[in-house]
């Protein structure tokens, strides 16, 4: 790890049980990180702007980002993030069941920093996890906070 | 006796006034030409004057409008009987022989049928024969060869005047059914005045033919396509128009006219055929409501599947890593009993995922057209290999090929079709390693395919069977599997315009042909 920092991660889902294997994933992979939960697109701005009962929360090193949310979709979330100066330098992961190419092309498109498949049975979450750690913490220079 | 119909009592009428007038000037020249003749006018004006009662008594008497054809030829003959009366009176004189065969000639004219002409010869013949017996100064005379030259000539010109009138009977009678049996209607207008129309349109219109005639034609069309009609007119066009017209009873009626111009007697007319459309327009409105609902149905019926595959995966994903989680976390708790259960929740749990998935693959094929692109079938087939690597390996499958096409088609789709059709090839393996050998030949329309394996083959009741969704001839344990592949691979070639079907027979391997169109619609 670059510093002895725990990481930050804020996580939008609005799918419970998804919300318990990522922490499930985490902890199997064993790497502690700061994990904040959300559970649609709004919520996910309010955090990111620290309004209202996110006032005083941590900024996330990364946000994994879950694209079929309630209210306010995660290429909604992506949009007002670019648009937002204090914002748009913010690593974004996109978390999601969704494999259609179309999903694909406009994340990316909104500059998503990648792009993950949820695998379909927990053994391959948690090594997908285990990975994503190694990368984004090991390698990966994130921007300061 | 039938009625005369009008016109032909309005010709007897004519007749009857001028051949009274012509009588009376006769009288005049006489007078004239031969002023010491026997020549009285009350005679004369009885006779003219009982030839032209003809005329109110036809409009006055149903009996004289019935036997007008009688009472025409009984004034005939009262009239050459009052000649000869004259001619007897002025004693054989020359000039009156000639009269008698100007009158005889005349008078035969008028008759109208074969009897009737043979009945006047008849009386005619008698009073010139009466006369020449009662006259000593014709004794001599060739007065009644002449005359009976003069009715022999007019009998056979009426034998060939009826000829001629029989046969325009019958072209009239053959007109007429034409006319009357089409099922279209068909009118004459002259300069927009009807002067004929069939039964067909009066039918379609509710009127009958004598309330058409004589009426504007403009007066059928609706108020609101008149100025249509008019532009068509002045435009001088032959095209077929779409118009409402107008029924007795005010309803509308759907027709197309069609309109041709011609000239007869100097006169611009104009020949229009009127076909009723409202039952075809009906049914093309209706078959249009139909193919709508019917695409908004299947668009709904395609998003449904496509959305509900999708949503149902997200529960699974669940179930499956929360077994997952189970089992390496607390398997050790379990007998083995209990991580057997484990194991057969995860395995259903498994297969309900590939089962959502190929669904999900199945609607998709039509749920997200995208556009045609030229595809190289010897990349989506390295594709489709690169994707079952493992599985070739497992099974030291070879897969060759003769020469591959490029071909206009959804590429990711045609690998579909290909990783499918190898992937059976060895999924469905015999004893030995499999060999699958794909082909390709040029036809006229498209290009033919052939996926050539010698796997365990197919039972010939099979061959339609295998296409269908869900339909599988093996067990789950036996050969794992969905029952969608093959109807995905349908899909998909029915979405390029071909078709697909399999040759085998057990043991012998398969031989699946699919084609694909050469140009795409």
């Amino acid at each position: 790890m670059n510093d002895l920092r725990t990481p930050v991660i804020l996580l939008a889902e609005d799918n419970e049980n998804d919300v318990e294997l990522t922490r499930l994933g985490f902890q199997r992979a064993k790497l502690p990180v700061d994990l904040h939960h959300v559970g649609n697109g709004e919520e996910c701005m309010a955090f990111l702007r620290k309004e209202g009962k996110y006032a005083g929360t941590p900024q996330p090193d990364v946000v994994l980002l879950d694209l079929n949310m309630p209210r306010m979709d995660g290429l909604e979330v992506m949009e007002e993030v670019g648009k937002d100066d204090r914002l748009k330098h913010l690593v974004i992961v996109v978390l999601t069941s969704s494999k259609a190419d179309e999903d694909v092309l406009r994340a990316y498109a909104l500059r998503c920093s990648s792009y993950l498949v949820k695998p379909i049975n927990f053994e391959a979450f948690a090594a997908m996890i285990q990975a994503f750690g190694a990368y984004w913490f090991n390698l990966v220079t994130l921007p300061p906070t | 006796m039938k009625d005369p119909a009008e016109h032909e009592l309005r010709l007897y009428r004519r007749l009857c006034l001028f051949v009274g007038a012509v009588y009376l000037v006769w009288w005049a020249g006489v007078e004239g030409l031969l002023p010491h003749a026997y020549n009285p006018l009350p005679g004369r004006l009885v006779v003219v004057v009982a030839i032209w009662a003809i005329v109110p008594a036809s409009h006055a008497s149903a009996w004289v409008r019935r036997h007008i054809r009688l009472v025409w030829t009984c004034s005939l003959w009262l009239l050459t009987a009052h000649y000869f009366y004259l001619f007897y009176e002025n004693a054989g004189d020359i000039n009156w022989v000639v009269g008698s065969f100007v009158t005889v000639t005349a008078v035969s004219l008028g008759m109208m049928s074969r009897a009737s002409l043979l009945a006047f010869s008849a009386f005619a013949a008698l009073l010139a024969i009466a006369i020449v017996v009662e006259l000593p100064a014709m004794h001599q005379s060739v007065f009644v060869p002449g005359l009976l030259t003069v009715l022999l000539q007019a009998n056979l010109g009426l034998h060939s005047r009826l000829a001629v009138l029989r046969d325009l009977a019958a072209s009239n009678a053959h007109f007429q059914l034409l006319f009357d049996s089409t099922f279209e209607g068909v009118m004459i207008h002259a300069g927009g005045q009807i002067v004929q129309v069939n039964d067909a349109l009066a039918r379609m219109l509710g009127f009958t033919r004598d309330e058409l005639i004589g009426r504007d034609a403009i007066s059928l069309v609706h108020a609101a396509d008149r100025a249509a009609v008019h532009e068509a007119l002045l435009a001088a066009s032959s095209a077929p128009l779409e118009l409402r017209w107008l029924r007795k009873d005010g309803s509308e009626v759907d027709v197309e006219v069609r309109g041709k111009p011609f000239i007869q007697g100097k006169r611009a007319h104009r020949l229009v055929t009127v076909e009723d459309v409202s039952e075809r327009k009906r049914r093309t409105e209706e078959l249009r409501h139909t193919n709508e609902a019917l695409a908004r149905s299947n668009l709904d019926l395609q998003r449904f599947a496509y959305i509900a595959s999708h949503d149902l995966q997200t529960p699974l994903r669940s179930i499956a890593s929360f077994v997952d989680l189970l089992r390496s976390t607390y398997g050790d708790a379990l007998d083995a009993q209990g991580v057997d259960w484990l194991v057969r929740t995860g395995n259903s749990v498994e297969h309900l995922q590939t089962l959502i998935r190929d669904l999900l693959e199945y609607a998709r094929v039509d749920a997200e057209p995208r556009a045609f692109e030229n595809v190289a079938m010897r990349d989506a087939l390295d594709r489709a290999t690169s994707l079952l690597d493992a599985a070739i390996r497992d099974a030291g499958a070879t897969v060759t090929t003769g020469e591959l096409p490029d071909v206009p088609g959804d590429r990711s789709q045609l690998v579909q079709l290909l990783l499918n059709l190898v992937g059976n090839a060895i999924k469905y393996r015999g004893d030995d390693a499999p060999r699958i050998h794909l082909t390709a030949e040029a036809r006229a329309d498209d290009w033919l395919f052939e996926v050539r394996d010698n796997g365990i083959g197919i039972a010939p009741k099979h061959h339609q069977q295998v296409f269908e969704i869900f339909k599988r001839l093996h067990d789950q344990k036996q050969y794992p599997g969905t029952g969608i592949g093959l109807a995905i691979c349908r899909r998909v070639v029915d979405r390029h315009g071909g078709k697909i079907w399999v040759e085998s027979r057990p043991g012998e391997g398969s031989r699946f042909f699919f084609t694909i169109a050469r140009t795409q619609r």
